[in-house]
């Protein structure tokens, strides 16, 4: 980890965007929310954190090679295209845009799959997608994508 | 009892077991789900990560939809599904912002929702709707000497513990207890189990998994009992890497569901258990009545 949570804070609080929003430490928060439920001061820690993945992925200073980022942008993609996820194929196009030899590490994992009957190679989609597609691009011209509110 | 029913991607897919099980234990108890249609994905974590407005907008498809069928509760089995349809009832509450944003998207769709249904875990609704007691009598083959250990992991107590206390959650516990089960005392069941990072992370996402399992190894456990999808799959589907880097925690991890249809004598094979990388072995003997 580059920055510790409580660096992150730190760092945010001292008006060092870059440095938080081109760290690698926000995209490890895996969003338990123990933090969140922990803090005495009721910081919600964790949506700090989504806020500020949201901010980096705005504004394109996300670390570009780090898989986490790249998951979320394809995840993204996915929904908007296919209104539901395929597990299966989301995993396989991380590793294809991420990290090509993790494909050959997880062959076994692959093999299991197939065998107990949870590789799913046909996507899942649902039937009214012109509908999803008209709600999630109806949100493009809200000011706040343009001005989003300030993580902290 | 009728409620509908928002299944979420993984249990049509990584994680079927889940829905194969819930479903005919649900239909022994007479408890109705009707699966809401076409439901869109919840989500989850990534799509939060990318936008924030658009995340609650995704959500609230499913929400609207679910409020249509005149249900009074809306139940999902997943946890990262069940938190974000919580969430975004939260957010269209506090934010006029992210309110305004959503029901312009629902509108323009012909869609509307009013943001009082309540997003419940089935879990949930078999300890409080239908009760132990009914369960109880369900039970022909009690798990007697069967020793689980019960894994609740964050997302369906956190960050709203809205049926079960956050630090140390007991419905689970309770429910096995009932089906005759030996309950071992779990400290870790509400720790992360990785989510999504044993997939993009392996080094960071595949210790908390080992965590998990290791303990569950020294408690004595036989079988690790868990709520959700993403949780069941890294718990059982990553042996391999972590017998190569940590050496070996050989337990399996099923849903709680799939031990409750093993008590109610359910069929074996129509319980997904099959599914497993690391197979539950068969139940022990019962001992001689005497």
């Amino acid at each position: 980890m580059e920055h510790s949570p409580r660096q992150i804070m730190a760092l945010v609080r001292a008006d060092f965007k870059d440095e938080v929003l081109r760290s690698r430490s926000i995209w490890l928060c895996a969003s338990c929310y123990a933090c969140t439920v922990e803090c005495p001061r009721e910081i919600r820690i964790t949506d700090i954190m989504y806020a500020l993945k949201q901010r980096a992925i705005l504004e394109g200073i996300y670390p570009k090679r780090f898989p986490i980022p790249i998951l979320a942008k394809e995840f993204f993609k996915m929904v908007h295209s296919k209104g539901r996820i395929t597990e299966t194929l989301l995993v396989m196009r991380l590793f294809l845009r991420a990290n090509w030899r993790a494909v050959l590490s997880s062959w076994r994992q692959g093999i299991g799959l197939i065998r107990t009957g949870r590789f799913v190679l046909r996507h899942e989609r649902i039937e009214n997608r012109a509908q999803l597609a008209g709600m999630l691009d109806s949100d493009l011209h809200d000011e706040r994508r343009i001005t989003p509110k300030e993580a902290a | 009892m009728k409620y509908a029913y928002f299944p979420g991607c993984s249990l049509k897919g990584l994680g079927r077991a889940y829905e194969e099980s819930l479903l005919p234990v649900m239909e022994k108890l007479g408890v109705e789900l009707v699966e809401l249609n076409d439901w869109n994905c919840c989500g989850a974590t990534a799509y939060m990560s990318v936008d924030e407005t658009k995340a609650c907008i995704l959500a609230a498809r499913n929400l609207a939809i679910a409020e249509k069928t005149g249900s009074r509760d809306l139940v999902t089995p997943c946890s990262a599904c069940y938190l974000v349809l919580n969430k975004t009832k939260h957010y269209l509450k506090d934010s006029p912002e992210i309110r305004g944003s959503v029901q312009r998207a629902l509108e323009g769709a012909g869609l509307r929702y009013s943001g009082e249904m309540p997003v419940r875990h089935p879990l949930d609704i078999l300890v409080h709707d239908v009760g132990l007691d009914v369960i109880r009598e369900k039970v022909v083959r009690p798990l007697t000497g069967l020793k689980v250990a019960p894994y609740y992991g964050c997302q369906v107590v956190r960050p709203y513990a809205t049926f079960d206390d956050a630090w140390n959650p007991t419905t689970m516990d309770r429910l096995l207890a009932t089906l005759g089960a030996e309950v071992v005392p779990y400290p870790l069941k509400t720790k992360c189990c990785g989510g999504s990072l044993t997939g993009t992370l392996p080094d960071t996402g595949l210790r908390l998994t080992y965590i998990l399992l290791k303990e569950a190894v020294r408690r004595g456990a036989d079988v690790i009992a868990t709520i959700c999808p993403l949780c069941q799959f890294n718990l059982d589907a990553y042996h391999d890497q972590l017998t190569r880097q940590w050496g070996p925690v050989p337990i399996p991890t099923v849903y709680f569901t799939q031990l409750m249809g093993l008590a109610f004598g359910l069929p074996e094979s129509q319980l997904g258990l099959r599914r497993n990388f690391v197979r539950m072995k068969p139940l022990p003997a019962l001992p001689a009545r005497a």
